[in-house]
């Protein structure tokens, strides 16, 4: 039995004639085509003949048939039997708002996960699978870079410099860390009173800092304590991978939606970007205030040191390239000295 | 029918019917996207088909609506390849910095290659009667005015680019066929700088406007200090707003001279009378919309300027029109369309 007709254009295989025709389905799903006018039949193609198209909100379901004619009905609204349900479920979801507002709701869980939660983990795991030897590769670069950009040879007295050496391998020695990993520089630099920490454990002090402390050299130890820790952690590393994970996911996902693309990919880049820098300077100052009694510091020391430091300028302890911008990559200072001065409290409880 | 048959047959002028719908295409645009988002970018593929389907869809002409052809599986394929590719020479410039200049050199030219290749596969995915366009180009060619005329232009300060521009409208133009024909276009350069002076003019009396706009509000900031920031911040979104507005107006009149001069011939005519204002007008308020919103309203002003562009459109068929033959394969690599758009050149013509 055949069921209704439907009426549509019959457009002929590779050609652009198009003739007033009706379809007819029967119950194996095989399509009849005729002439709308005379009923004169024009061909029959059996379902696996038949290839649905996808199917939009207002617009016809078309058929494209093996030799490549096509049917198209007049009816918007006619929807085939054989139609795949995957079709159709992307066609209810696209034509309801109950759709848009599931996505209103999702979108932002789900990107809010992957930022804070999805990415980081999965550079973290990156990178501890990686051998160590690319943090040198990495860390040698990104030296030169900084080099050429910020750096200016240092104009601390030798004898200084000499001593903070001595101190800095002695620090090394105390933490059982390996003496060859590690690279002490001093540079004069446009950044200020500051400390970097490189993949390759090279560790650049600026001048600034070193006349800063100069009279504290416990306060310069924890900072370098501080700096040890993102080397142990390999922080540049994670925040490299995070970096490229993070521009890679979203050129993926909105890339190709126009009028989504630069603005998503621009903001949400750098809000996760300082956010994850946050994270790792915690980190940095945990491993800091844990090994402090070990290397002879306490503790206190940092937090001194964040006071010493915040007094003259009113600037944010920066490292790894980027400094206080709009968006801190910093935790608040605040915050910083309270949770040193925590950490000293314990140190004090256990002894 | 033979042409011969049809020849004698009067041609019939059709308005383009554009049913595409605001609330329709947000909904579609909106879901896609969080299908893209939730699948880390793989539904994406799926999303450009079917944002594609919905808009050519509802474009009719002569009770025949246009179809893009294009299948999901074959962007997919097409952009892993690109990202490979770029991947692969993005990972090779970081570990032997020197091979940066090779490549330099190298996207010199393969650039005419990949725009010409993007257009090809977009002309070659869009059929209008079950016969597809196409863009047939030589690389030659493609080189003269993707890359050598844009410098000639920056090297005569310019003065040369509204010259310069109807040169490559004229090349994109004729270089599109359908069923095997290519189009035909004769366009005036006097035009063109005629065009480029009135966008000057209006440019001029919207500059100031805009710095009328900043002195007054210099006024009011010095009452109140301490909105410095945002008052900067309007003074960029109205400067912005004004540079739209004037390249709105350009834009119209250039869609207007290319579309009354472009034919197939024997085929097909048409006309574009779209007023500069409105469609300046149109683009100003679609660019606040997007900012107002932080894109999501995009699909919106999709729709606006398309409706008021269709509305302003006629295309005179001749009865020939239905004795076309395909010429084109369906089978098409959309590597070179998905490489195009990573060198962030998505073109597209009129
Ligand atoms: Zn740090």
């Amino acid at each position: 039995m055949k069921q209704q007709a439907i009426y549509g254009h019959y457009l002929l295989a590779n050609q652009s004639r198009s003739l007033d025709a009706q379809a007819r389905c029967d119950d194996e799903g095989t399509i009849w085509l005729s002439q709308r006018s005379s009923g004169e039949a024009l061909a029959h193609f059996s379902a696996s003949d038949i290839k649905h198209q996808p199917l939009i909100a207002g617009l016809p379901a078309e058929l494209v048939f093996a030799d490549g004619s096509r049917f198209v009905p007049d009816d918007v609204n006619h929807r085939w039997a054989g139609s795949s349900s995957g079709q159709r479920l992307a066609e209810w979801l696209e034509s309801h708002w109950l759709g848009v507002l599931v996505s209103v709701v999702a979108v932002p869980a789900f990107l809010w996960f992957m930022m804070f939660h999805g990415i980081p983990r999965m550079a973290y795991a990156g990178v501890e699978m990686m051998p160590r030897s690319v943090d040198e590769q990495v860390g040698q670069q990104s030296f030169k870079t900084l080099e050429y950009l910020y750096l200016e040879p240092t104009k601390l007295e030798p004898d200084y410099q000499q001593r903070l050496n001595a101190d800095f391998a002695e620090l090394l020695k105390r933490l059982n860390l390996p003496a060859e990993r590690y690279q002490l520089h001093f540079y004069s630099s446009i950044i200020g009173a500051n400390a970097l920490a490189l993949p390759d454990g090279t560790i650049i002090v600026t001048d600034a800092l070193a006349k800063l402390m100069e009279d504290e050299p416990q306060q310069l130890h924890s900072i370098l304590l501080h700096e040890i820790g993102h080397v142990e952690h390999r922080h540049g590393m994670k925040q490299l991978a995070q970096t490229t994970a993070t521009s890679f996911l979203f050129a993926m996902m909105f890339g190709d939606i126009e009028g989504m693309g630069e603005l998503v990919i621009g903001a949400g880049g750098s809000l996760l970007e300082s956010s994850f820098s946050r994270d790792m300077e915690r980190e940095a100052d945990a491993y800091a205030h844990q090994h402090a009694t070990q290397a002879g510091l306490s503790a206190q020391d940092f937090a001194d040191a964040m006071r010493t430091l915040g007094l003259p300028e009113l600037m944010l302890l920066g490292e790894d390239g980027h400094w206080s911008d709009y968006l801190s990559t910093h935790p608040g200072m605040g915050e910083r000295i309270r949770t040193a001065e925590q950490a000293a409290e314990d140190e004090n409880a256990a002894q | 029918m033979t042409p011969t048959d049809t020849a004698a047959l009067p041609s019939k002028t059709f308005p383009v019917e554009f049913s595409g719908t605001k609330a329709g295409y947000f909904k579609l645009w909106f879901v896609n996207l969080l299908l893209s988002i939730l699948t880390l970018g793989i539904y994406s593929a799926w999303a450009k088909v079917r944002n594609n389907q919905y808009l050519y869809g509802h474009t009719q002409i002569d009770g025949h609506r246009l179809n893009y052809l294009a299948t999901p599986w074959q962007i997919l394929r097409g952009r892993i390849l690109a990202i490979l590719v770029f991947g692969g020479a993005y990972l090779l410039a970081t570990l032997v910095p020197p091979i940066m200049v090779l490549f330099v050199i190298g996207y010199i030219f393969v650039l005419p290659w990949a725009i010409g290749q993007g257009l090809r596969f977009t002309m070659r995915m869009t059929s209008y009667r079950n016969v597809r366009f196409s863009f047939e180009a030589s690389y030659g060619d493609l080189f003269v005015h993707f890359i050598l005329l844009p410098m000639v232009a920056a090297f005569t300060l310019y003065l040369t680019a509204p010259w310069i521009h109807k040169q490559i409208s004229e090349f994109l133009h004729r270089s599109v066929t359908y069923g095997g024909k290519p189009l035909k276009i004769k366009l005036s350069t006097g035009h063109f700088y005629f065009a480029v002076l009135c966008t000057l003019f209006v440019g001029l009396i919207v500059g100031l406007l805009v710095l009328a706009l900043i002195l007054l509000g210099t006024g009011l900031v010095e009452m109140s200090p301490g909105y410095g920031a945002a008052y900067t911040g309007a003074g960029f979104i109205l400067g912005y707003l004004g540079a739209t507005f004037c390249s709105g107006i350009y834009m119209a009149m250039i869609r207007n001279h290319v579309m009354n001069n472009l034919e197939a011939e024997g085929l097909a005519s048409f006309r574009s009378n779209v007023e500069p204002l409105t469609y300046a007008t149109i683009a100003a308020s679609n660019v606040l919309l997007l900012m107002l919103t932080l894109g999501l309203a995009f699909p919106i002003t999709r729709i606006r300027m398309l409706r008021y562009t269709c509305a302003h459109t006629r295309v005179t068929l001749t009865p020939a029109i239905a004795t076309m033959q395909n010429t084109v394969d369906e089978k098409y690599s959309a590597f070179g369309e998905e490489a195009a758009g990573l060198f962030d050149s998505d073109l597209s013509l009129a």
